[in-house]
């Protein structure tokens, strides 16, 4: 008995086309019960936010009822890298995980503790790290709205002395939360650019004041890249310049990522009593 | 003068609530003399914490009070800096 199959390809790892794909077919109406994803690319070169975007959009078929599968080659890769669990020890601690609002303080505190157990780290301050994470998850839960679909995945280069991260989440997405605080309708891309502004606050939460966007920036060295996608804007931030963007789909949530490069970052210093 | 371990305070609690629980602890101390903040053990000050907390303080008694009152020991550079351009940026934010 033939079984009516939806095909989705992913086909290129270039970001735009990546995001289209899932932006396009998000917005479509899918009829049939299955749906194959394929990936004739080399999948060795996905990137966190690869991972984290692809993982948000399995959760959301799998949530219209869609039974989806990882077909093809590279099927067992792929599925690899999108098995998640709360696994605590070790490098372990990397990878995919779904956000989850009693996990996310004692991850990030994991993830560090990882870090700093590495001989090459061990003196390194990763405070600066640590928090950027925090902000992020935080941030999933103060403004998102995103109905448990949100996921982080985070990598580790150790000859390059890297790490990646992404946070993606198909929540209402950051133009909507700005439109609602502002009161005016702007561009995607500016309301992207005022929520990264240094005191600009949705005031989700009582705990807000509109510092989280602009403290995951300050994680990421002068040579890092700090992204935000979210609907149809593009913010790329490095050092103190700004790169704004119109994209041609409409991204359904948000995705930040970045990369910092933690051989740039001092020794962790003591200091007996600071002085103001 | 009394002495808070923040790191008692971060303890099984979420950083809003710790956050809380630390501003019940200025206000609670506010007639000492000094009121010192111990970092040992702490490695991380996201802003969700210091909004409640030292945030709180300053909309509330002023940020001269803060560094007149508060004394941060065993604390790194980089929480410092921290801390001082979070000072910094919330008067700032006050002011407008």
């Amino acid at each position: 008995m033939q079984v009516d199959e939806y095909k989705i390809v992913f086909d290129s790892l270039e970001e735009r086309s990546w995001l289209s794909i899932i932006s396009q077919e998000c917005q479509k109406e899918i009829f049939e019960e299955h749906v194959s994803l394929t990936f004739p690319v080399d999948v060795s070169m996905l990137q966190p936010m690869h991972v984290a975007s692809l993982a948000c959009f399995v959760h959301y078929l799998r949530g219209k009822g869609n039974n989806v599968t990882i077909k093809g080659d590279e099927e067992e890769f792929v599925n690899a890298l999108l098995y998640y669990s709360h696994r605590t020890t070790n490098a372990s601690c990397l990878g995919l995980w779904r956000i989850e609002e009693s996990w996310k303080e004692s991850k990030c505190i994991q993830i560090t503790n990882f870090l700093k157990s590495i001989a090459s780290l061990k003196r390194k301050d990763l405070s600066a790290f640590q928090i950027s994470l925090e902000e992020a998850y935080a941030n999933v839960f103060d403004h998102a709205q995103a109905n448990e679909n949100a996921y982080s995945f985070i990598s580790f280069d150790e000859k390059k002395m890297k790490i990646g991260v992404a946070i993606c989440d198909f929540g209402v997405g950051i133009p909507k939360t700005i439109a609602g605080t502002i009161r005016v309708s702007v561009l995607d891309s500016i309301a992207i650019v005022t929520a990264m502004e240094n005191g600009f606050s949705a005031k989700s939460q009582k705990h807000n004041r509109g510092f989280g966007l602009a403290n995951i920036r300050s994680a990421c060295t002068d040579s890092d890249e700090f992204c935000v996608i979210s609907r149809s804007g593009k913010v790329v931030a490095k050092g103190s310049e700004e790169s704004i963007y119109k994209s041609l789909f409409d991204f359904p949530g948000t995705l930040l990522f970045y990369e910092i490069s933690l051989e740039n970052y001092d020794d962790e210093e003591l200091i007996n009593e600071f002085e103001w | 003068m009394c002495t808070i371990s923040l790191h008692e305070v971060l303890q099984n609690k979420n950083y809003p609530d710790a956050g809380d629980v630390l501003y019940c602890l200025f206000e609670k101390y506010i007639n000492d003399p000094k009121i010192i903040l111990d970092f040992t053990g702490v490695n991380s000050l996201p802003s969700l914490f210091l909004n409640v907390s030292i945030g709180k303080f300053i909309e509330n008694y002023g940020a001269e009070t803060l560094k007149q009152k508060i004394s941060f020991v065993n604390i790194t550079k980089q929480q410092a800096e921290r801390i001082r351009n979070y000072v910094t940026q919330l008067c700032e934010q006050i002011r407008q």
